[in-house]
């Protein structure tokens, strides 16, 4: 009965991995590369690459910008104040046909130029939850389908784990190729265990109301009342009203929102309405020195500056809920904490790579032929190695595209989205069509790319690597580029010795017959 | 940033410590460092006394960085070094040896000092 059991859930967790896995790894990846999303946007964005201003422009500094928004008619408008991870302004608003976004010098308040890139937090991010697929929210529910096989993935694997405790620490790197892997598959999902489990549950928290719908709608009358309800914004479901009001002074009401808050500052301004009778100021309290995102927001009416709202306090299940999220969105600043996310982040990666790589070593001299092996295979190297490839290509193509460049009616943003996923279907096709030096091929062009990268940032900005290690303001620029050059080198390593492993005739010993014919 | 680093890399070091400790009450370990095989009360020592550093660093991280930062800090560290332990182990089993014997000493505070540089030396 135990053995049925324990068997039930190891062919639940091979084959929870091998169909959901290139899904995860996709996740996995992006998320993980979002834990420095600001830093890969100012890599993306040279222009924003600036000191950080000793004095803050005062907001009223931002008048013309929301008096433009104003005559636009827009629904909102918002600025976004300097941190230490992002040292220029954003305003932002929107009307019903687009939505303008700028970047303001900190010192001079002069507009930058546009970089014509989504950048980290417009399509790395946003990918880690929707895969960009955002028709009927299908992107979001499957990440969710996904992430609860990856809770299912983390149990089974326990389950099935038959000496936990005795192999705790056993890692044998000079063992056979799959004994390694198997060895690597246990270390980082044992060790890595409280991170899968509590990143993966808060990712699921955070979109819960997206799930599990059912307890939203039994409460509030639709989802936009849920919304306002839970970030504190109520004061913004009003009606529309009459053009032509003034907005109060920002600085001033900004001040009575330092003074609620005891000191602290805002990290957003946001105007609803901008311009009309019924406008609301709100501002946003940054989350920088807590984990839980508390969203403490003070709202001002707009044509008076009259006290509308300040954000109750959090009941202990909503603090709780407020932590899980703070947890998985790290908007807190702690560098140490931030490095030791990406690096756990990587050995999900490495995790889900390995279960991969390790069902097919276990399969491949009796099914090698199979053509559910090949798939899997080729499915293996585009998902690991190939949306590695295709990131490089999506930071490639943002060095090399010039400004205002447009392809097929296509701008320059939607070009980089475009290499990105011409590289990853390529890698795909790649690991299907000639599977036995696929991961050779790819690590070594991993290394070439990675490498290429660097150069490119070199080159179009004069900032090299030892440039930006000896100015603080660039040091995100050189952390970039050292995890390039890192992970480039670590490629590099693996190509060559699976090149003389496969010489040796230790791997890939399966011919295949449309490459030896 | 610099002292925030220093106290990880100090928590990081005591953790590692912790879990080499643990390791190395286990047979294939002790085989990999060349030392022999424990008993089983001085097992249960090693391994009280593994825990109490766990418990001990999570004191100082939520002490130093409080209740939030630092139990994240600890639980993220705990993580990476149990993996340097196990790859310690598999490339650079050598690297644990001094630990090893330590643990082999009745008296393991004296085989501690005994093993500092200079501390054998007879004066001239």
């Amino acid at each position: 009965m135990k053995q049925d059991f324990r068997r039930s859930m190891g062919w639940l967790h091979t084959w929870a991995g091998v169909v959901l896995g290139s899904i995860l790894f996709a996740i996995f990846w992006m998320g993980t590369l979002s834990v420095f999303d600001s830093e890969i946007d100012l890599w993306m964005k040279p222009a924003t690459r600036l000191a950080p201003a000793v004095s803050t422009l005062p907001l009223e500094s931002f008048r013309s910008s929301l008096e433009e928004a104003i005559s636009a008619k827009a629904a909102f408008w918002n600025v976004t104040l300097p941190s230490d991870r992002d040292a220029v302004f954003h305003t932002h608003y929107g009307t019903r046909k687009k939505t303008i976004i700028r970047d303001i010098d900190p010192v001079t308040g002069r507009e930058l130029p546009d970089a014509g890139t989504l950048g980290a937090t417009g399509f790395i991010f946003p990918f880690h939850y929707t895969l960009n697929t955002e028709l009927m929210n299908l992107g979001e529910c499957v990440v969710g389908l996904a992430s609860m096989a990856m809770l299912v993935l983390c149990v089974t694997g326990v389950i099935i784990h038959r000496k936990i405790f005795v192999d705790f620490f056993t890692f044998r790197p000079r063992a056979n190729p799959r004994r390694l892997l198997l060895d690597l598959h246990n270390i980082s999902g044992v060790f890595g265990l409280p991170f899968h489990i509590v990143l993966t549950f808060s990712g699921l928290v955070i979109l819960g109301a997206t799930y599990f719908p059912a307890g939203v709608s039994a409460v509030y009358p639709n989802t936009r009342a849920y919304f306002f309800d839970s970030n504190g914004l109520s004061f913004l479901s009003v009606k529309h009203g009459n053009p032509g009001a003034p907005v109060v002074s920002l600085d001033e009401t900004a001040m009575r929102a330092r003074s609620l808050w005891g000191g602290d500052e805002p990290h957003l301004v946001l105007v609803a309405n901008p311009g009309m009778t019924t406008s609301r100021i709100a501002f946003f309290r940054g989350n920088e020195r807590q984990v839980v995102v508390d969203r403490d927001v003070v709202a001002f009416d707009g044509p008076t500056g009259e006290l509308l709202s300040r954000s109750p306090r959090l009941t202990p299940i909503m603090r709780a809920q407020r932590f899980l999220s703070g947890v998985h969105l790290i908007e807190f600043h702690h560098w140490v904490l931030r490095w030791l996310y990406f690096v756990l982040g990587l050995g999900s990666c490495v995790l889900i790579a390995t279960g991969f790589l390790f069902w097919l070593e276990s399969r491949r001299k009796k099914q090698g032929e199979n053509f559910g092996f090949r798939l899997v295979e080729g499915l293996t190297a585009g998902s690991v190695t190939g949306i590695i490839l295709a990131t490089l290509a999506f930071f490639i193509a943002n060095r090399l595209l010039p400004p205002g460049a447009q392809v097929f009616g296509l701008e320059r943003a939607a070009l980089e989205v475009w290499a990105f996923y011409l590289v990853w279907i390529a890698a795909f096709l790649h690991g299907w069509m000639w599977p036995r030096r696929v991961w050779i091929g790819q690590s070594a062009a991993i290394s070439a790319l990675a490498l290429t990268a660097v150069v490119l940032n070199w080159i179009t900005t004069g900032d090299h690597p030892l440039h930006t290690l000896f100015h603080r303001y660039l040091w995100p620029v050189a952390g970039m580029d050292g995890v390039l050059l890192a992970g480039g080198a670590l490629a590099l390593l693996t190509a060559v010795k699976l090149s003389r492993r496969m010489q040796n005739g230790a791997v890939g010993s399966r011919p295949v017959a449309s490459e030896t014919a | 940033m610099m002292s925030a680093f220093l106290f990880c890399t100090f928590l990081g070091l005591l953790l590692f410590l912790a879990f080499a400790l643990l390791a190395l009450t286990q047979f294939p370990h002790r085989r990999v460092t060349g030392t022999a095989e424990l008993l089983p009360r001085r097992v249960t020592q090693v391994r009280l006394l593994a825990g109490l550093l766990l418990v001990v660093t999570l004191g100082l991280a939520i002490w130093n960085e409080g209740g939030g930062f630092g139990f994240l800090l600890w639980a993220s560290l705990l993580s990476l070094t149990a993996c340097a332990v196990a790859f310690v182990l598999g490339w650079w089993a050598g690297l644990l040896v001094p630990l090893a014997r330590v643990m082999l000493n009745p008296h393991p505070l004296l085989a501690v000092v005994s093993l500092l540089p200079g501390s054998g030396r007879q004066p001239d």
